[in-house]
């Protein structure tokens, strides 16, 4: 035993050399390099962060891109699947060339898995936010996290057939020593070029400017919502509230999965031939990449068939002719124009089911027909147009052959009553011998034409033109109708439900009118875009996106009115009087025009409006014989800040006060410092304002021990008496006199018929007063001495028989009984002589006197050490907030008092509080009472607190720019979380 | 008090009739395992090795005092949430210890007593899940109070040597720091 615990000790002497372990190595720094893609992106700021069950986390890194957007972030994190995103920035649209930024709440991501330490490339374009949205679709559905994203990430690349996170985009716009290869970085950019086109057909669609609302950010947003509602590329997403699924439009166009297929496919191939084009790829070398891609059963498409859809096909337009019930005479060479999104293909001629043949040229197709060759009357052309990916229309043209004729080239309605008319004849190589209209000649003019003016009534004015020409005539009767009345609207089917902003931050339901001036609607700023929602009542209503409804007709009058396909109508938008959208037409849906009020359907500026702004839309519509009518239609519009998670509170004090040790709390005194933290992330999707405030009072305590030395004392009061006893009474030759004073402590009085025994009253004490000093104060000096008054007015009687003397007097007050001959009180003293007969008498003489004596006491218990717990109390208050936006790496510097927060971004604000100046007090004596002797109070700091409300009132504000930040009205949310105490003892 | 202890004993060895100096000093280390609970950090063990320097004398009633100076150092490995640091302690500590006879070749001294001790955490840091640096914090330092309870057992090595054996367990008022200790003392009376 003993060996073995030597050995044990020995063994530990060793060990104790240890010199103990060193701090580790930091985690080395990798980066994620790539390209931001969708057109040239030429500013903006990549983010990345943790991607965490499917939900962007913490912000891990970023940095800014460069002018061709390419990016390079390092990191210092950990192996894991994260987040790259983009989330503001500018870019130029491939198709149109045009500066695009993009707005709030729009982004562009990729998933992408990050190795610590090393480099990763992870290309962001609108196919790797895709991929992210599917990837968040099949977590949803139970998949993990990382599998989910490499999964999301191949699908989508098969569908495209090349990997969307490595391969870098090659852009359209750029030259490259690949130049003509179609290598999987020229697909990429012609896909994401394809995708610019097809926004920019759609802008046309919808009547905008080209890429102005509906451009490749936007729609990547709707891809996004798409795939990540069902995990497939089908036009079916979710409703702004989640709740249930509908079909997705963006803007007019309706989406699905051909259409999705089909418009992608014949803009890959449109861009081929595309003026920005620069890849030196021809059509012929994306053809059958698109063929393929437009017939694709991908499951991203759900499998199914592509049906080509009718949006898509070509449509034939006569270049030549006017179409319908056109008379045709010689040689007519028809040419029709194809608007499609491709070329066609073939274009084929048929006339009355017999084939005429294809065009020579698809681009331009012609076809001359000889119309002396065929009966005279009515014909049918039919034109079929084909592109490369199957698409195809047909369409059919009634002609009438006739080489001799007259007729009319002007609108058959007008709104002038005095009405130029004008036309054309023929006369088949004959001579024109007349040529009138209502009887009267008209005049001729050049190239077989005519014009002559006309005076309408209203209603149908039937007009009779002949022609002659050596007794061939031809007579065309037909009616020229005058309208003066203009078109009106109808409202009275109802705008849509609203919601009106009232006093306190509340609404009251209500219902749009024409003009709603009064009260600004109340619009939460997750409703403002229309992010998919086709314009349909159903829908609109369903997603709470308020809208005006309106019918248009042309009242019958006289019988003349135009139909609603032949009235066209236009909406304008305008604020405070500047037109910020001009005039464009709008299309009916079922049997009213509706228009949402979105950043779609107005302007993506009317966000930047405050509640006093008074904004207008125009509508104006026009009928086939030119009368307008408007319709004006205005409100108002509150932005309200879309509710969010209110901040987490952190109190974050606690260090300050715990890294001070109690003898230097000085350095708490007037010390700044931050006490409560509030977290939060913008999840609004719009960038809002918040104001800070604090009206509350903190409060500052020092819970002080204080010890003071008391001493009260009582005066006593004692009476003394003295008596001078007389020397004897009995003696005859003198008068009574005092032997001298004697202090006594009692006294014999006569009381008539015995004697009593009377002492002087009992000793009195004062009221209490202190003394500041542990020695007992000289008590008064004894006041004078004065005579006692008599206790009962009775003295003794004294009759002394001496023969030839009669001795009498009175006496009182003896010392004791033995001394009953030195009364100290003798009065009435008479001596007679018997032989004499004048008597001897004596002055009454009293010697019995009292005085007050003093002396001091100490009330009991004192002098002592008193100790007492007085509480020093301040009160102070919050002296400002610092914001800091943790994904821009900065402090978010304050406008007014406004702040303004990001969309997406993570706010972190501080409550700054400066705490008062507490008195200092440290005598060390109060903690040993046995040896204080102090008179004066010593005070000795105890406990001190500091008690910091932990709630602010924060005011939030839609962003509506910087010359708005003090005309929003704002709603105030408080943050009630109690107190916190920071506490600093001895 | 450790004088004051010492002329107690002696007075009392007197009066016993046991040797004039029945006073040892001598020095005892061992393995220590030492649990902190910082605040801002899920508690954290390590192993450290610990040297003092013993006082022991007899006491009152039977009793005897074991007084030490000790010295340590312990590493504390980082994890998750739990803050990696080295930690030196300088401290005092007094117990007073009771023979109980189990057998009558095993008579351990019982004893509790109280221990004054100065840490002071220096190279505090704080990992990832992987072991990397995250963060670096400043040196602190504090006083600990606490309680300890200890066996003890010796042999003799000779007329004025002696090899003890004590099993120490220590508990801080604060509860912020724990630690069990095997000591292996070498006595000398001189």
């Amino acid at each position: 035993m003993l060996r073995h615990a030597a050995v044990l000790f020995l063994l530990i002497l060793i060990t104790a050399c240890s010199d103990g372990n060193n701090v580790p190595q930091p985690r080395p720094i990798g980066s994620i390099d790539g390209r931001i893609a969708a057109g040239i992106f030429s500013a903006g700021q990549v983010s990345i962060y943790a991607y965490q069950g499917g939900t962007r986390g913490e912000k891990l890194g970023g940095a800014e891109l460069s002018s061709d957007g390419h990016y390079s972030v390092t990191l210092r994190a950990t192996s894991q699947t994260v987040l790259v995103e983009i989330a503001n920035g500018r870019y130029t649209e491939d198709a149109s060339g045009i500066d695009t930024v993009v707005a709030d709440g729009q982004r562009l991501t990729a998933l992408a898995w990050y190795e610590s330490g090393t480099v990763s490339t992870c290309a962001v374009t609108p196919l790797t936010h895709l991929a992210t949205g599917l990837a968040a679709y099949k977590i949803t559905q139970g998949i993990a996290l990382r599998d989910a994203a490499v999964a999301a990430q191949q699908e989508i690349s098969s569908a495209f057939n090349f990997d969307i996170v490595g391969t870098s985009p090659l852009l359209i716009g750029e030259t490259t020593s690949s130049a003509g290869l179609l290598t999987d970085s020229a697909s990429y950019g012609l896909y994401l070029a394809a995708i610019s086109n097809l926004t920019q057909w759609i802008s046309a669609q919808n009547g905008t400017q080209p890429h102005q609302i509906f451009n490749s950010i936007g729609f990547s947003q709707v891809l996004f919502e798409d795939v990540r509602a069902d995990g497939k590329l089908d036009g079916i997403g979710w409703n702004q509230d989640a709740t249930a699924l509908m079909n997705l439009a963006y803007g007019t166009v309706a989406l699905d999965a051909s259409l999705y297929r089909m418009a992608i496919a014949q803009h890959l191939l449109a861009m081929t031939l595309h003026p920005r084009n620069q890849t030196g790829l021809v059509f012929k070398d994306l053809l059958l990449k698109a063929q393929t891609f437009a017939n694709s059963r991908h499951a991203l498409f759900g499998g199914t068939e592509m049906i080509p859809p009718l949006v898509t096909a070509p449509v034939i337009v006569p270049a030549s002719v006017t179409p319908q019930t056109t008379v045709q005479r010689g040689t007519l060479n028809f040419e029709a124009t194809i608007n499609a999104i491709i070329p066609a293909d073939t274009v084929t001629f048929t006339l009355d089911d017999l084939a005429l043949g294809n065009a020579l040229d698809p681009k331009h197709p012609g076809m001359l027909i000889n119309t002396t060759q065929y009966a005279e009357g009515a014909h049918a052309l039919q034109v079929r147009a084909t592109d490369a990916l199957g698409n195809h229309s047909t369409r059919e043209f009634a002609l009438y052959f006739d080489n001799f004729f007259v007729t009319l080239t002007s609108p058959l309605i007008t709104n002038k009553t005095s009405y130029t008319v004008n036309g054309k004849y023929g006369l088949n190589g004959g001579v024109l011998t007349s040529l009138l209209a209502q009887g009267q000649s008209v005049i001729i003019d050049t190239d077989n034409t005519w014009h002559t003016v006309l005076t309408l009534t209203p209603g149908h004015n039937p007009v009779v033109l002949r022609l002659d020409s050596l007794g061939h005539a031809e007579q065309y009767d037909f009616t020229l109708d005058l309208d003066v009345t203009p078109p009106s609207f109808d409202t009275r089917a109802g705008h849509s439900a609203v919601r009106f902003s009232s006093s306190g931050g509340n609404s009251t339901d209500g219902k749009l009118s024409d003009t709603n001036d009064l009260q600004a609607l109340f619009t939460p700023t997750d409703r403002t875009e229309l992010k998919g929602i086709p314009i349909r009542r159903a829908d609109l209503d369903g997603n709470s996106v308020p809208y005006f409804a309106l019918k248009v007709s042309d009242p019958l009058m006289n019988g003349v009115a135009s139909t609603a396909a032949q009235i066209t109508v236009k909406m304008s938008y305008e604020r405070n009087g500047l037109v910020l959208a001009p005039p464009r037409e709008l299309k009916q849906v079922d049997t009213e025009f509706l228009i949402p009020l979105a950043s779609e359907t107005l302007h993506p500026d009317w966000l930047k409006s405050n509640p006093n702004d008074k904004q207008l839309i125009r509508v104006e519509a026009q009928d086939a014989a030119g009368n307008t009518q408007q319709l004006v239609l205005t409100f108002r519009v509150d932005f309200v800040v879309t509710n969010f998670a209110l901040p987490v509170l952190t109190d974050v004090g606690a260090d300050l006060f715990a890294a001070t040790p109690f003898s230097q709390r000085a350095d708490l005194n007037n010390r700044q410092f931050a006490s409560t933290e509030y977290s939060f992330t913008n999840t609004t999707g719009k960038s809002f304002n918040i104001f800070l405030s604090d009206k509350v009072q903190h409060q500052a305590q020092n819970m002080i021990e204080s010890m003071v030395r008391e001493h009260r004392v009582q005066t006593k009061t004692n009476t003394e008496w003295r008596v001078g006893q007389i020397l004897n009474a009995l003696i005859l030759n003198e008068c009574p006199k005092n032997s001298g004073w004697q202090n006594v402590t009692s006294i014999l009085n006569y009381n008539g018929t015995n004697w009593d025994a009377k002492t002087p009253p009992a000793p009195s004490l004062g009221t209490e007063f202190p003394v500041l000093s542990d020695n007992l104060p000289s008590p008064p000096a004894p006041s004078g001495w004065t005579d006692v008054l008599d206790f009962d007015n009775k003295l003794i009687p004294h009759v002394e028989n001496l023969p030839p003397y009669l001795l009498t007097f009175d006496s009182d007050y003896i010392v004791d009984l033995n001394q009953f001959s030195r009364p100290a009180s003798v009065k009435n003293w008479k001596l007679v002589n018997a032989n004499n007969a004048s008597p001897t008498t004596c002055p009454d003489v009293s010697f019995f006197q009292g005085r007050s004596a003093y002396t001091n006491l100490s009330v009991s218990g004192y002098p002592k050490n008193l100790k007492t717990l007085p509480v020093e109390q301040m009160n102070f208050s919050t002296t400002g907030f610092a914001v800091f936006d943790n994904d821009a790496g900065a402090a978010v510097v304050a406008v007014g008092g406004w702040y303004t927060i990001p969309a997406g971004h993570r706010i972190t604000v501080k409550k700054l509080v400066t705490t008062p100046a507490l008195t200092l007090h440290n005598d060390i004596d109060v903690a040993d009472p046995a040896t204080f002797t102090s008179y004066a109070p010593h005070y000795y700091d105890k406990t001190l607190t500091w008690t910091v409300e932990r709630g602010a009132l924060m005011s939030l504000a839609h962003d509506a720019g910087a010359a708005n930040v003090l005309s929003m009205s704002a709603r105030d949310t408080t943050l009630r979380a109690g107190k916190f105490v920071y506490t600093l003892q001895r | 008090m450790v004088f004051c202890a010492a002329l107690t004993g002696a007075a009392q060895a007197g009066t016993l009739g046991l040797p004039d100096n029945t006073a040892r000093i001598g020095y005892a280390a061992g393995p220590a395992y030492v649990s902190i609970n910082a605040a801002h950090s899920v508690p954290n063990q390590a192993w450290s090795v610990a040297h003092s320097v013993v006082y022991t004398d007899w006491f009152l009633a039977g009793t005897r005092y074991w007084a030490l100076l000790r010295y340590q150092q312990a590493d504390f490995d980082a994890g998750v949430g739990k803050l990696g640091a080295h930690l030196t302690t300088y401290g005092a500590r007094l117990s007073v210890q009771n023979n109980f006879r189990v057998t009558e070749n095993f008579a351990p001294w019982l004893g509790a007593g109280i221990d004054l001790s100065r840490s002071r955490y220096s190279r505090r840091f704080s990992v990832d899940e992987d072991g990397y640096l995250v963060e670096t914090f400043a040196t602190r330092s504090v006083v600990n109070t606490g309680v300890v309870f200890n066996a003890t057992h010796e042999w003799s090595l000779g007329r004025a040597l002696h090899l003890s054996m004590q099993l120490e367990q220590l508990l801080s008022v604060d509860n912020r720091l724990r630690e069990t200790a095997l000591w292996t003392s070498l006595l000398y009376r001189y």
